[in-house]
């Protein structure tokens, strides 16, 4: 393991080496760890980068509780990524074979941001900083949205 | 035709070093990037030298830095092709006489680097209550194993990118 971090996400795919190819082209990841394989191609280990933040990856094992958001019928979770230009990573994204599910739009709290399904079936939130927004003016503006709570 | 043995290993990694200079440094520093401690080097404590000598065959040996006679034969290697491909046996100390693995590395050009492939065989070859295999089979024994190179991959494509920088 390669990475530094407190916290690593593992994820398990159905075809773990299509996802990497997926998060190379989609994402701009880098494969930065040694990768592991068993004699029937199935991978056990890979570590993949994107922008300086590292994540874990491999095939689904499922007599050792390894399953995909395919096999389980989806994920709960959801990754956000940080990008300098979101209309641009969201159309990279879906030019490498991701579902758009949400286009990106100007959030009130400052952020542009939009929503992908990879064709592994996680969900990530593009998200771009576009303005500070200045706490009363955030409140301001959620309550123009949701109401006085 | 029968099936691959289920703890076959295989393991890379792409090097950003053309493969002559990577194998330079894979057996001319292989001391400096095989990782120390227990899970890595052969007998307490733990650190040593390991290196390739030459004397009529090539052995690929972890000695004792205090006193050289004391020394684990890792394995005798069996193609040395630089650039290219090493392979060589392997046997922990806990083996008999009789048994051992094969490690077989190949050194292919990416782009201006090397993807680096390991392929090691024979953990099947055990009988499966050997203590080298820890009560572990098929892919879990795969994976333990396979941890062990990865992270000294790693290790040779840090220490790699160290030495080339000063190229």
């Amino acid at each position: 393991m390669t990475g530094q971090q407190t916290i690593t996400a593992y994820l398990i795919a159905d075809k773990a080496a299509d996802a990497i190819d997926f998060y190379i082209k989609a994402f701009g990841a880098k494969e930065t760890g040694a990768r592991i394989a068993g004699p029937d191609g199935k991978i056990g280990h890979a570590e993949l980068t994107i922008g300086g933040d590292s994540f874990y990856l491999a095939d689904e094992f499922p007599d050792m509780g390894a399953r995909s958001p395919k096999s389980l019928g989806g994920s709960p979770v959801m990754f956000t990524l940080q990008v300098a230009d979101v209309d641009s990573a969201m159309k990279q994204a879906a030019d490498a074979g991701a579902e758009v599910t949400r286009a990106a739009e100007d959030q009130f709290y400052g952020e542009r941001s939009g929503h992908v399904l990879d064709p592994f079936g996680y969900r990530w939130a593009l998200s771009q900083h576009i303005e500070d927004v200045p706490p009363e003016e955030l409140k301001r503006r959620a309550a123009a949205l949701y109401g006085e709570t | 035709m029968s099936a691959p043995p289920k703890s076959d290993i295989h393991v890379s990694i792409e090097i950003a070093v053309p493969p002559a200079r990577l194998f330079e440094i894979f057996v001319g520093d292989i001391d400096r990037w095989w990782r120390r401690g227990p899970e890595y080097r052969f007998f307490p404590p733990w650190e040593g030298e390991i290196r390739f000598e030459r004397n009529g065959t090539t052995r690929l040996v972890h000695r004792d830095g205090e006193d050289p006679a004391r020394r684990h034969v890792i394995g005798e290697v069996t193609c040395w092709q630089p650039g290219e491909r090493l392979s060589f046996t392997f046997r922990l100390p806990n083996f008999a006489a009789d048994q051992e693995t094969a490690v077989d590395i190949r050194f292919t050009p990416v782009g201006e680097g090397t993807r680096l492939e390991l392929v090691h065989t024979g953990w099947d070859s055990l009988p499966p209550d050997h203590p080298a295999l820890h009560g572990l089979a098929g892919h879990r024994l795969m994976m333990m194993k396979a941890q062990i190179w990865a992270r000294n991959f790693e290790s040779l494509k840090a220490r790699a990118g160290d030495i080339t920088e000063n190229d």
